[in-house]
């Protein structure tokens, strides 16, 4: 069997989370139904990108897969492709809410991003966008009658009914700040068997 | 029967076209099969727009058929706060001021400012802050890739929410320079065009006459 992950930070865990290949859910899912990873996530993602790697780069990798596990990202995030490196650039404000609106959390300081945080950002896209993506990774799934669990990181006003928000997992710091602890991998990965099984998905 | 259309101003006709409303292909086209015209393409759209405003339509679900045109990838969209709508963002259309020599790239920081350049002074307002905004993302950000991939994405996308949706769809595009397989294109090199390098009027006939081939070749009348 083949498992499709893809996501942001909180799927790839290789900046916080020692031995991270193992720790991860990913690896405990895979690990308990006997199932090869496959984990394309990145620190940083946006949503865009993981549409992008679902339709475009992966697209005929799905028909060998058993199931996919989507974790989506902050929805004020983005991407470009920069030339001069040849490599898809990760757009990330650092900061889970609207940056036009709370100018002194947005982690970019200057620049063109700077610039389209303040002058061409705005929540209406990012909700629209995200729920863009939201169902066009259930229809792809559909059409290749692949399983598909949804998850999301802790957004501000979820408007979406994802299998999962990963939210409330014991994190790095006191009061749920920072990304979820190797035991809250755990308890994620979990939950996430169980919903499997629960729901016939294999 | 009710058929959808949506892409750019290849299929809105608005601007190009007098009377577009009647004169354009699919106009002609849903004439032709006795259907009613459902169209909700703008002018200056681009494929991410396609996408989105598909996601969103609310009127796709009752069409028998569709038909879907992708345009130029190198176009986007945003929405825009102060006028409460989604505005088209066009190659071309956002390069009409100059990039003033030594100033930080940072539109903040030439807002309300004056600036000399080419011995003319140029005052910003805030309509042109965007203008700059777009002028610096096709001569900095916007990539070849990511606009071939774009396409890409979005046209897998939509097929998989057309399958889901059992919608029969034609998936054609205006853009000559495309490697996707579409099923039908508007090409420059067929198709008549006018001053404004769109199709013109007798073309829109032409254009409705062979997508009516195509449909009639896929057995699309029986829906």
């Amino acid at each position: 069997m083949k498992f499709y992950f893809d996501g942001c930070s909180f799927t790839e865990a290789k900046a916080y989370l020692r031995d991270y290949e193992t720790q991860r859910f990913s690896g405990k899912v895979c690990r308990h139904f006997g199932a090869e990873e496959y984990n394309f996530s990145r620190s940083g993602a946006s949503n865009l990108r993981i549409l992008r790697n679902i339709s475009v780069d992966n697209y005929n990798f799905l028909d060998e897969c058993d199931l996919v596990v989507i974790q989506m990202s902050f929805r004020n995030r983005t991407e470009w492709y920069s030339d001069e490196k040849q490599e898809w650039m990760r757009v990330n404000p650092v900061y889970v809410g609207n940056p036009k609106k709370d100018k002194e959390e947005c982690h970019i300081k200057e620049g063109f991003w700077h610039d389209y945080y303040m002058e061409v950002y705005s929540e209406t896209q990012a909700y629209a966008y995200e729920r863009m993506v939201y169902n066009n990774i259930k229809s792809i799934c559909k059409s290749k009658s692949v399983p598909l669990v949804f998850l999301s990181v802790p957004n501000p006003n979820i408007d979406i009914d994802y299998d999962f928000v990963i939210k409330g997992y014991p994190t790095e710091f006191p009061n749920g700040r920072g990304h979820i602890n190797s035991l809250g991998h755990n308890l994620l990965a979990k939950d996430i068997i169980n919903h499997i099984k629960h729901e016939n998905l294999l | 029967m009710k058929i959808y259309y949506n892409g750019c101003s290849n299929t809105e006709g608005r601007g190009h076209l007098e009377n577009y409303k009647e004169v354009r292909w699919s106009a002609q086209l849903s004439k032709s099969l006795n259907a009613e015209e459902v169209n909700e393409a703008e002018c200056g759209g681009s494929n991410i727009r396609l996408l989105r405003s598909i996601t969103q339509s609310k009127v796709i679900d009752d069409c028998d058929l569709a038909i879907i045109q992708f345009t130029f990838p190198n176009r986007t969209e945003y929405f825009d706060e102060d006028n409460n709508k989604y505005q088209t963002v066009i190659c071309g259309e956002h390069q009409t001021l100059p990039k003033p020599k030594g100033q930080k790239n940072n539109i903040l920081s030439r807002i309300g400012k004056k600036i000399n350049y080419d011995n003319k002074i140029w005052e910003l307002e805030n309509s042109e802050v965007k203008n700059l905004f777009w002028l610096d993302y096709f001569r900095k950000i916007y990539h070849e890739k990511y606009g071939k991939d774009y396409e890409s994405m979005v046209y897998t996308s939509l097929k998989a929410i057309m399958k889901e949706k059992c919608i029969p769809t034609l998936f054609i595009s205006c853009y000559d320079g495309t490697k996707m397989n579409y099923d039908f294109m508007m090409s420059r090199f067929k198709y008549p065009r006018g001053d404004d390098e769109h199709a013109n009027a007798p073309a829109q006939k032409m254009i409705a006459d062979d997508l009516l081939k195509l449909i009639y070749s896929r057995n699309y009348d029986l829906i």
